[in-house]
């Protein structure tokens, strides 16, 4: 899965330095005393960095691209001394190479369900000493113990969301609610889109013809790639990077969409909404973990306890527009969070829940790269 | 060979170590890697990307047989065989495109006017690729200007964007100065005495264009084609960009195989066959030619 950038992300960054700016000016205490001395300011006495003694100085920190609001590191260096340095992926794929080549330096990644998976039976993941992470007690038990870490050993929850259909009000009589409107379906030609995803496309055909999310028969896929290879003359692009873009501007009208995906776009453009189809959806989490070779796991335990705080959790979520793991954190969430996600149909209802299926990724499942070449090879 | 003095010994150890350099350069960022590439095409995938130390062929198998589905196509050749399909279109786009532009900039009176043409051309390279392409994409969408114009004339707007046509168009793009300049280079090489010889013997202007100006600057269509055709062939940024994933170069294919598809090894063995084939092709453009010492 490969995700796209967030287009306002430098917005929130300017805002987020502003915001800086004013803590800055208001604390604005005496000067620092220049030795190496190790308690840092203001810290220990919150009892959100955990014990000064043992934290390091810098924490690196390997994230998705614009997937976390820097005010969030900014605030965890004034808070707890600790600067941390961060590096992005786009991908899972690049996250996982990179661990496995080793020595990557990083103490902590935020891989998603199926690659915690993979990380987890190859053994590059360290299991979580849950005594410096208190604050997992906040942790929505429904989004705990999922298929690829059961017993959380590896694994605490960052945040998640939803893959449905994204569209533009101003373009449909009537909400759609199959994902035939863009399959055999479509009245948008040229003006709607899939993901670049094999999974997602693959699986958003299987589930319209009837078939599981996650199907490896061979019979399935051919009608699915029957449907696809027809499908695919009139939609106007496979694009995990650019329809977010297109949705705001009115490119697109139509468009296999993530739930966060389209809370950015809402933001921009109200028109926008968003749907969970009758036939079904995908539901993903991204999960905080530290590499079995992680150079300093404590301190990334207190980052992650960090995260995990009711404010910082707030911060995060309003800058993803994704959801929140964090039952603290709810109650925080601004008029404009809940305006975007409640008001834009990306909210997971009960009744939306039970559509929702999470995809599996085995070695039985290769034929979605066979299926898939043949659909964006034609042509 | 002959015996050589102290004094040239010294000379050619002295090239050694100046080479020396260059060589390890190119060994540890080229050699290397594709020699990695190759071992890697003959390993089995792993899931999560990244390859088992186990040989097989199932790589090259998978891409020269049919697939086991009788219905399917082979992605692969399909691919491949457009990729220099467009490549050699491009090309063809290209030297028509840059031949008069050549021509024009030769032309100018004053060194300034032709070194002011020539840094023009050459004025796109200052920019990122992926920002010019994405300018492309903004030019070309359903909402943008061009689509603009059209609906304000009063036509129907038409979709450009994520078309084969979008893609040549940025190809062409992307490749034109890679033409002119070579050709640039041969035109302004071009004695006018010979032209005029070949007129005074009798030939009109057709034939000296195609039997005395062609072959007088075969060296830089050479390079220029070669260029633009390699360039071209393995071109990634502007299918993605404005194929919209539906209009893919071999590039993308071998892309997925690394990513998504969790197939290195099919990967590799892509990249290899594709290398190889634009070697083939290479040698035998460049056989025989002594313009190929350009290259």
């Amino acid at each position: 899965m490969i995700r796209p950038f967030d287009r306002w992300g430098l917005v929130r960054i300017a805002a987020a330095l502003a915001a800086l700016l004013l803590v800055a000016v208001s604390c604005g205490g005496g000067p620092q005393d220049g030795g190496g001395a190790t308690s840092p300011g203001a810290g220990g006495t919150t009892g959100r960095c955990g014990d000064p003694e043992r934290l390091g100085d810098t924490l690196n920190f390997y994230n998705w691209a614009d997937y976390i609001d820097e005010a969030i590191l900014e605030s965890f260096e004034q808070e707890c001394g600790v600067r941390v340095r961060m590096d992005t992926y786009t991908s899972n794929e690049e996250a996982i190479a990179k661990i496995r080549a080793g020595n990557s330096g990083y103490s902590l990644v935020i891989p998603t369900d199926y690659a915690v998976q993979i990380m987890i039976d190859e053994g590059l993941l360290r299991p979580l000493d849950m005594a410096n992470i208190p604050n997992v007690a906040n942790i929505d038990p429904k989004q705990m113990g999922q298929y690829y870490d059961p017993d959380n050993t590896y694994s605490i929850p960052y945040q998640y969301s939803t893959t449905g259909l994204a569209y533009n009000v101003t373009a449909f009589d009537t909400p759609p609610d199959s994902w035939g409107v863009l399959f055999d379906q479509n009245r948008h030609c040229g003006q709607s889109s899939l993901l670049e995803d094999q999974r997602e496309v693959i699986g958003a055909a299987l589930v319209y013809l009837g078939y599981d999310w996650n199907e490896t028969d061979p019979e399935a896929h051919e009608k699915a790639l029957d449907l696809l290879l027809d499908a695919r003359e009139c939609v106007s692009g496979f694009d995990s990077a650019n329809y977010i873009g297109n949705l705001a501007s009115g490119e697109v009208v139509v468009a296999q969409s993530w739930g966060f995906a389209a809370g950015i776009a809402r933001a921009e453009n109200p028109d926008v909404a968003y749907t969970i189809p009758k036939e079904g959806g995908t539901i993903w989490q991204d999960n905080f973990v530290i590499p079995a070779d992680a150079p300093d796991p404590y301190t990334a335990e207190v980052f992650i306890n960090y995260m995990l705080e009711p404010d910082i959790g707030a911060l995060l979520t309003e800058f993803t527009l994704g959801f929140t793991p964090n039952l603290k954190v709810e109650p925080l969430l601004s008029d404009d969070y809940h305006q975007i996600i409640d008001e834009g149909g990306i909210a997971i209802t009960d009744e939306v829940r039970e559509r929702l299926v999470w995809q599996v990724r085995g070695p039985e499942h290769d034929i979605f790269a066979k299926t898939w070449e043949q659909v964006v090879a034609a042509g | 060979m002959t015996d050589v003095g102290p004094e040239e010994r010294r000379r050619r150890r002295r090239l050694l170590l100046l080479v020396s350099p260059g060589v390890a350069w190119i060994v540890a960022t080229y050699v290397l890697p594709t020699l990695l590439i190759l071992l890697y095409s003959f390993l089995t995938p792993r899931l999560g990307g990244g390859v088992e130390w186990r040989v097989s062929l199932d790589a090259y198998r998978t891409l020269t047989a049919a697939d086991a589905r009788a219905s399917l196509y082979n992605p692969y050749v399909t691919v491949l065989a457009r990729s220099i399909v467009w490549a050699g279109f491009t090309t063809a786009i290209c030297f028509v495109l840059a031949l008069p532009v050549a021509l024009y900039i030769h032309g100018r009176r004053t060194a300034l006017g032709r070194y002011a043409l020539l840094i023009a051309v050459m004025i796109p390279f200052w920019t990122s690729m992926l920002v010019r392409t994405y300018a492309l994409r903004y030019l070309l969408a359903n909402t943008g200007p061009l689509n603009g114009v059209l609906r304000w004339l009063g036509f129907e707007p038409i979709t450009l964007l994520n078309s084969r046509i979008a893609v040549v168009i940025g190809l062409v793009y992307t490749a034109l100065p890679f033409m002119i300049l070579p050709l640039y280079a041969a035109v302004a090489r071009v004695d006018p005495r010979v032209l005029e010889a070949g007129r005074d013997l009798g030939a009109n202007g057709p034939q000296t264009f195609v039997r005395v100006f062609l072959p007088l600057v075969s060296a830089g269509t050479v390079v220029g084609c070669v260029l633009v055709f390699v360039l071209s062939a393995s071109q990634y940024i502007v299918p993605t960009l404005l194929g919209g994933g539906k209009v893919n170069m071999i590039a993308n294919l071998i892309e997925l195989q690394f990513g998504d598809a969790f197939n290195w090894p099919l990967g590799s063995g892509i990249a290899i066959f594709f290398s190889a084939l634009t070697l083939l092709g290479l040698s035998v453009v460049t056989a025989h030619r002594r313009e190929a010492q350009l290259l």
